[in-house]
């Protein structure tokens, strides 16, 4: 008995509440609290409806019981209910068509926009390109491996924490343009209330615009292979003071990566840096030591590519193989990275060729 | 001939909204004539498109106020 009056009490309080949360999230933005509040004005219509409709059954039901003597009535018609219960619901319809059509306008409502930016679904990463600055680039997935595999505990934002977060400015209207490079994703922040399919060829619109600074994360939502539940989506809204600063800062990232690309590397920093890109950029596949997963992924240790020529190791990782799941990676790595990446799984991995490649000869 | 005509129109009205007592079926299946049903039909088609259509004209004016 105490027991269950705990649990009952228990089930009560306020933080089991929190933890089990059912409805929508009221969001961060103007229109996802428009979105919400339409939400709730149809989800209490349909209570009422309810209400009304099962208490009338069961009451009916329950007053007019073959143990109480009653006795059915047999008749085919009633030509004025059947009107009554055709025009009513009509009308409701057409009512609540009214406000939802409203909604429905401000979500496809994309114009006039002050930043405007594409989002391209890869397997498994987002890619973010600002079309009106020179910024471009790659967004994985940033959770350690150990945690992952349980030789960690799991932090709080588990699989929802990325290296590159989308940045984008404060109380200025975002449009995004959703696409993807080679299957079906969706980009989804419960919070701004923007869920799209991110769909090679097609390029869908949203918009968003955040009033208060902050980190928002969300998922892909459409199942799209192996990783599917590795590449979150964050997105860090920064005041506009902060956002100028950003775009500024990725600028001379872009210099300074740019000079980088001409100096001569060693060996060990080639192979230091290599690990961190392999981990990010291939392990997923390849796996984090090497050996592959026999029948899907090839492994990297001991393999014809990574153990043969230099030239055609850089190629395959440049241009990726046609037909198969190794994609190009030439928009996705810097000339550094794609130097570091060679030399570390030609020089790790089980691997001991001993040559090295040099950023300056990958962008030649 | 008009009286069947508009009892015709009412049986396809009533069709629409999928209501018709058992009375007015066997009165239309007694007298009622097929061409007459299908352009009664054709006729109330062209009607619900252009409610529908203003319906939706209707629902964007209040938009307008709305939003």
């Amino acid at each position: 008995m105490t027991k269950a009056l705990t649990l009952a009490l228990s089930l009560l309080s306020a933080p089991a509440w929190a933890d089990w949360q059912i409805n929508m999230n009221k969001g961060v933005t103007a229109l996802s609290r428009e979105i919400f509040d339409l939400h709730m004005l149809i989800f209490w219509i349909c209570v009422v409806i309810g209400v009304a409709v099962f208490g009338v059954m069961f009451y009916s039901i329950f007053k007019f019981r073959k143990s109480k003597g009653a006795v059915s009535e047999h008749w085919h018609e009633n030509t004025t209910v059947e009107v009554v219960w055709t025009v009513i619901p009509s009308i409701i319809l057409i009512a609540m068509a009214i406000p939802a059509t409203a909604t429905l306008m401000d979500m496809y409502d994309t114009s006039e926009a002050d930043v405007e930016i594409q989002v391209t679904g890869y397997q498994w990463k987002w890619r973010y390109q600002y079309l009106d600055e020179d910024i471009d680039y790659f967004s994985n997935l940033a959770t350690p491996r150990e945690e992952i595999t349980n030789e960690a505990s799991k932090n709080p934002n588990y699989l929802l924490e990325v290296d590159n977060p989308l940045v984008i400015p404060a109380n200025k209207k975002v449009r995004f343009l959703i696409t993807a490079n080679d299957v079906i994703h969706s980009w989804w922040v419960p919070h701004f209330a923007v869920k799209k399919d991110a769909i090679p060829g097609f390029i869908n619109e949203s918009w968003v615009k955040v009033e208060e600074p902050g980190v928002y994360r969300g998922q892909c939502t459409e199942l799209c292979g192996k990783d599917h539940g590795f590449m979150p989506v964050v997105v860090e809204v920064k005041s506009e003071s902060d956002y100028q600063q950003w775009v500024s800062d990725q600028r001379a990232m872009k210099l300074a990566m740019a000079g980088e690309a001409s100096k001569e590397f060693s060996m060990d920093e080639l192979v230091a840096k290599g690990e961190g890109v392999y981990n990010t950029a291939c392990a997923g596949c390849h796996q984090p030591n090497g050996q592959g997963i026999p029948g899907a992924f090839p492994a990297i240790t001991g393999s014809t590519i990574a153990t043969g020529a230099i030239d055609a190791h850089v190629d395959i990782i440049v241009n990726g193989k046609p037909g198969t799941a190794m994609q190009a990676f030439k928009e996705q790595l810097s000339a550094v990275d794609i130097a570091a990446v060679v030399t570390y799984q030609r020089n790790a991995l089980g691997n001991s060729v001993g040559d090295l490649v040099q950023p300056n000869t990958i962008q030649n | 001939m008009i009286g069947k005509c508009f009892k015709a129109l009412v049986s396809v009205i009533c069709a629409f909204i999928g209501v018709q007592s058992a009375k007015n079926l066997r009165y239309d299946f007694e007298h009622g004539r097929a061409t007459v049903f299908a352009i009664a039909g054709i006729l109330m088609t062209i009607t619900f498109l252009a409610a529908i259509y203003g319906l939706v004209q209707v629902v964007m004016m209040y938009v307008q106020y709305w939003g």
